[in-house]
């Protein structure tokens, strides 16, 4: 959503009044105008994709991060999308991080004791880990007939909501 | 022993260490995503720079040479030392580049990397937790 932001703040009413700044305003109002019809129509998860998109694209060579990470993975970004697309609209929605490996990782961080953190990456197994207080575990968990495993999208519900706490050990 | 940065060549436990943010998606306004700690899966480590009591000018300036170049530079997740030990992890230093040391010791068989991997992620965002809130440049 980072284009989108910069594209808001270009479409609004400025001093300027050359013909150059009003048609970068117009084509910003357009912009902003899509993306807005694009969230209305489909949602959080349009945004979700978006910023995954965004992030993608800041990582798609090698050494993106300065370390020498390998370049986004492609199969690992059809895999994030399809587990956004795939997740039930009243379950908190992660955001994204992309690995060193290329895996791209779904974070959920509701709060500053709590990380549920899973990766997509080449294949359908895809490896999560969790911090809950001092409750941590991690595993492997299987991307099946494009779902998430049931017990995986009911940790996910659990650890986003307020009762967190007293999830059993 | 002295490195030639002039620090001692074992990483104490109350020193910290910062490993600079150069992707958007490393962090959030409140937290530092486990990513940000998640070794190069060609050497199986995590790259840190060790940060004393000196100006955050200085650790900006070595976070642009050493690290970020044409980059965007947005921060810096810190953590200390005590922490990475405490998630069964080691720092090692390694000059040069000069204040320079690597987290070492991730969880690495080949029986099944995806399990690994995971044990990784737990690792990772157990350090990342000990951050806390980024230092934004």
């Amino acid at each position: 959503m980072a284009g989108y932001a910069a594209a808001s703040a270009l479409s609004r009413p400025s001093s300027a009044v050359s013909r150059e700044a009003a048609a970068v305003r117009r084509n910003a109002s357009s912009v902003v105008e899509n993306v807005e019809k694009s969230i209305a129509l489909f949602g959080p998860k349009a945004q979700a994709l978006s910023e995954l998109n965004f992030l993608a694209s800041e990582c798609r060579t090698s050494d993106w991060d300065g370390y020498g990470a390998e370049p986004v993975d492609g199969n690992a970004l059809r895999m994030a999308r399809e587990i956004i697309r795939s997740m039930p609209d009243n379950l908190s929605l992660p955001t994204f991080s992309i690995e060193p490996d290329g895996c791209v990782s779904l974070d959920w961080q509701p709060s500053r004791t709590r990380t549920f953190t899973l990766s997509a990456g080449k294949t359908d197994r895809l490896p999560y880990a969790w911090i809950d207080g001092t409750d941590r575990g991690h595993a492997v968990a299987k991307f099946v007939n494009g779902m998430l495993p049931p017990r995986i999208l009911e940790e996910i519900r659990r650890f986003c909501s307020h009762d967190a706490s007293l999830r059993a050990a | 022993m002295t490195l030639p940065s002039g620090l001692p060549d074992q990483v104490a436990d109350h020193e910290d260490v910062a490993r600079f943010l150069t992707s958007s998606g490393h962090f959030i306004a409140a937290a530092v995503k486990p990513a940000a700690f998640m070794p190069n899966p060609n050497n199986g480590e995590t790259s840190v720079f060790r940060h004393g009591a000196e100006p955050l000018e200085d650790l900006l300036a070595i976070g642009q040479r050493e690290i970020a170049g044409a980059r965007s530079l947005h921060g810096a997740a810190i953590v200390k030392a005590k922490f990475i030990r405490e998630a069964q992890l080691e720092i090692r230093a390694g000059e040069p580049p000069q204040r320079h040391a690597d987290i070492v010791g991730w969880p690495w068989t080949a029986q099944d990397p995806d399990f690994d991997k995971a044990e990784r992620k737990e690792r990772a965002a157990l350090i990342a937790q000990k951050a806390g809130t980024p230092l934004l440049f």
